[in-house]
């Protein structure tokens, strides 16, 4: 279903949006689903980084936690490359795959735990407590070279 | 895969059935992707309504929630055109949705939706009564208003 991607979403930034549409579905030479999306705020989003839903019209996304556009805690999806608004905005954003460096704001997450973004920590994630918590993903459990960024198979 | 040129979702409402496969994913390009189906049952479709499956086997859709073909609260798609009943139709199953019906101006806010349980084509907010349902088409983008709300549809 979604279109094949060329560009290697993990280094591929952009200053204008050029020839992706925003919002739309693409697929990478691994299988990782990745959706294009403008990122807005000031806020500077690193790799494993959960952004937020940041407008009811467009397909504009954000890091920012406090003070910035976001609707709520409704992710949108995780950058697995650095995006800086204010310099290239338009970047691929995993909706659905395996990431493992998502930081978050708890410590260790025990495999099988669902999670959703944080409250209050730009770009982290937390236990999705309850059903009507909007979940990223499933936890896979820690990654083992650095315990308090998480293994998560996205599914957004 | 794309929609062949001369179809739009937004005005696409068939007697036939014969210009796409039932069932199968469409995109247009507008980073929103739509399905097949037929409209099944007396209620006809109109913008913003909630489809459920209406069959185990077959590629139909109800929005009737009293008396229809309906095998449970199960999303199947949002309508994006008018459809009348007995027709074929391409429902939102991903992206975005700008007013999604909600009579009682129920959801709110990053609110996971649900079919409405009595309400033919209403969505409901995943809360109290439906929380057992469990079977959620998007999420609500900002409070409802005016018996609608936008909704990032992802079934």
């Amino acid at each position: 279903m979604p279109t094949f991607l060329k560009d290697d979403p993990t280094t591929f930034v952009a200053r204008k949006q050029g020839k992706y549409r925003l919002g739309a579905f693409y697929v990478d030479v691994t299988g990782r689903v990745f959706r294009f999306f403008k990122t807005i705020d000031s806020v500077i989003v690193k790799p494993g980084w959960v952004v937020e839903w940041a407008s009811t019209t467009k397909n504009w996304v954000t890091a920012d936690r406090s003070g910035g556009t976001s609707l709520g805690r409704i992710p949108a999806g995780v950058a697995v490359v650095l995006v800086d608004p204010a310099v290239a905005p338009y970047a691929f954003y995993l909706v659905n795959g395996t990431v493992n460096n998502v930081p978050n704001d708890v410590g260790s997450i025990g495999a099988g735990i669902n999670l959703t973004t944080s409250a209050t920590v730009d770009g982290f994630a937390t236990t999705a407590a309850a059903y009507t918590d909007n979940a990223i993903g499933r936890n896979r459990g820690q990654n083992s070279g650095a315990l308090l960024l998480n293994v998560i198979d996205v599914d957004l | 895969m794309p929609i062949p040129a001369g179809f739009n979702p937004a005005s696409y409402n068939s007697t036939t059935g014969t210009d796409f496969t039932l069932g199968a994913y469409y995109e247009p390009g507008d980073g929103n992707v739509y399905r097949y189906f037929k409209l099944v049952d007396a209620v006809n479709g109109t913008i913003g309504m909630v489809a459920e499956w209406a069959s185990a086997t077959a590629y139909n859709v109800t929005v009737d929630r009293a008396g229809g073909a309906s095998i449970g609260r199960i999303p199947a798609g949002v309508f994006v055109a008018a459809v009348t009943a007995g027709n074929y139709c391409l429902l939102l199953v991903r992206g975005r949705h700008a007013a999604v019906k909600d009579a009682a101006n129920a959801l709110t806010v990053g609110v996971k939706c649900v079919p409405h349980a009595t309400t033919d084509g209403d969505a409901a907010p995943i809360a109290g009564a439906y929380a057992t349902t469990l079977n959620p088409f998007g999420v609500c983008l900002a409070n409802a208003s005016g018996g609608t709300f936008p909704c990032e549809v992802r079934i």
